[in-house]
């Protein structure tokens, strides 16, 4: 289940996202992103540091396909964002798995059952899905809690049933909103070590944080984004 | 995901519930009225005139009214005197003395309002036993328009119940959005939460539905049933014909189809809202 991608050998070949001074924003409100760029890659983790109301979660909706480009050019997954058709939009989002900073579940349903929405929604039956579910739920260590309310789980457990769900439908770009956002310095620790080992997978993993310390253990590639724009960091393992 | 509820908030379910009430209520109060105006347009009673011409004579007409007497639904026969037409002249406004009236050999009827087409039926059943008359009825006295009225009304419960079920369940929808917004970010296309939300909607309408009609019911009985004192089971059954009995099975159905509708709406609109969040 795990093993996503075969092509995890061949990163760093062409950029699942590219983001080339996107500008983007809410409403007829102002920008909140202003001509940022950027890119991510297969097998790579990519973070975005910034500080709380910089952009960030913006960042993540532009990418996830939930806010219009106002200008400015975007590639993801090979589909040229500026342009998608309602269906096409959709279609794109089944390849990308998004964990919220705050996730959202159907606290009416099993974590089980929670997980496999994805995969539910591609029309898979139970019996197809149900090990490959169990053995995610394993994965980031919430096996034992499959047949329970997510209302019943911890911030951190939340946030690891959102990684489980995010992977259920094999995604090749896997977007994390502040995971590490209200955990304990070892539930962080945890938290990014199981987003981190994700690039085994062969997906593109762009992180958003507030800690550039964070940032600069687990990424490959950091941008700092002020003022709407993103600048990129050179990490201290380059230096 | 498949088996997806939205749980039924309190308030949501309560203001679901009356609705119900009000449109089965005002249904079947109307039916209620309904019955009770065709149960008096049926004891009402139309006077007829019944005038023999063959064989013309008093001894027909005695024979014809006693005939006529002895007839299911008609409550009252006896031959007209010159007196008694005279009476009725006066009360039309003509001053005529009884000896002053040309001969004729009638009989004064009064028949159930229940009887259709009197004039044929009196006809036939005279001329059975050698006796031809022609029969003049006067129009039964129109009703007043309590059918219509009832009708009205319970139209514009049902819509207004129906209008708030559907404003109930669209806003329970809203509330409960957690499906279509994870619906949203997988990429699950608008039809996928469309048929979650309908079919949860149904559902929170089919029970309010079942809850708001038993009221209603209960209600209704009890108001046809109250002024006849000592209300018992045996009592009930016999009310219950085949229109009352679709209406209450008409009442859980409309609800689940309007909080279906109205479900789908909320739905549909938090999947766009998330699908879209500028």
């Amino acid at each position: 289940m795990l093993m996503m991608n075969e092509s995890a050998s061949s990163a760093h070949v062409a950029p699942i996202v590219r983001l080339d001074g996107v500008s983007a924003g809410y409403g007829q409100g102002p920008d909140v992103l202003a001509g940022a760029s950027m890119s991510a890659y297969r097998g790579m983790v990519s973070c975005i540091v910034g500080v709380s109301g910089s952009g960030k979660t913006t960042l993540m909706h532009l990418i996830r396909l939930a806010l219009p480009v106002r200008e400015g050019a975007g590639v993801v997954l090979d589909a040229d964002i500026t342009r998608l058709s309602r269906s096409e939009r959709a279609e794109l989002k089944r390849r990308i798995g998004y964990i919220a900073q705050e996730p959202i579940f159907i606290d009416s349903l099993t974590l089980f059952d929670n997980v496999a929405a994805p995969l539910d929604a591609l029309g898979l039956k139970r019996q197809a899905y149900a090990d490959d579910v169990m053995e995610l739920l394993n994965y980031v260590g919430l096996g034992a809690f499959s047949g329970v309310s997510p209302s019943q789980l911890s911030t951190g457990q939340r946030r690891r049933a959102a990684i489980a769900r995010a992977l259920a439908s094999k995604p090749e770009l896997i977007l994390a909103d502040e995971p590490t956002a209200g955990l304990s310095p070892n539930a962080a620790h945890r938290m990014l070590r199981l987003l981190t080992e994700l690039r085994q997978v062969g997906a593109a993993i762009v992180i958003t944080t507030p800690n550039e310390d964070l940032a600069q253990k687990a990424a490959e590639a950091c941008w700092i984004l002020v003022d709407g724009r993103l600048n990129r960091i050179a990490l201290e393992a380059d230096r | 995901m498949s088996g997806m509820r939205l749980r039924p908030i309190a308030a949501h379910f309560v203001v679901a519930l009356l609705a119900t009430f009000i449109a089965a209520a005002g249904a079947l109060f109307a039916r209620a009225a309904v019955v009770a105006v065709e149960i008096a347009e049926a004891r009402a009673l139309t006077p007829v005139i019944v005038r023999v011409t063959q064989p013309a004579d008093w001894d027909s007409v005695a024979r014809a009214a006693a005939l006529l007497s002895d007839m299911d639904g008609v409550a009252l026969a006896a031959p007209m005197s010159p007196e008694r037409a005279a009476a009725l002249l006066r009360q039309a406004g003509s001053e005529v003395s009884p000896d002053q009236l040309p001969a004729f050999y009638m009989v004064e009827a009064e028949i159930e309002g229940r009887i259709s087409d009197p004039k044929t039926r009196l006809r036939d059943a005279l001329a059975k036993d050698g006796i031809l008359v022609e029969v003049d009825a006067s129009p039964p006295a129109p009703s007043p328009p309590v059918r219509e009225a009832a009708w009205g009304g319970a139209l514009l419960a049902v819509t207004l119940g129906l209008a708030l079920l559907w404003l109930a369940a669209r806003a329970q929808a809203q509330i409960a959005s957690a499906a279509a917004i994870i619906n949203a970010d997988i990429g699950a296309p608008l039809g996928r939460t469309l048929f979650a939300y309908g079919r949860s909607g149904a559902l929170f309408g089919f029970r309010a539905g079942i809850i708001g009609t038993g009221l209603a019911a209960v209600c209704a009985i009890a108001a046809i049933m109250a002024p006849r004192g000592a209300p018992s089971l045996g009592d009930l059954w016999p009310l219950l014909g085949r229109t009352e009995f679709l209406m209450l099975c008409a009442g859980p159905l409309l609800a689940a189809l309007a909080a279906a509708s109205g479900a789908r709406a909320g739905g549909a609109q938090a999947h766009r809202k998330a699908e879209r969040v500028g």
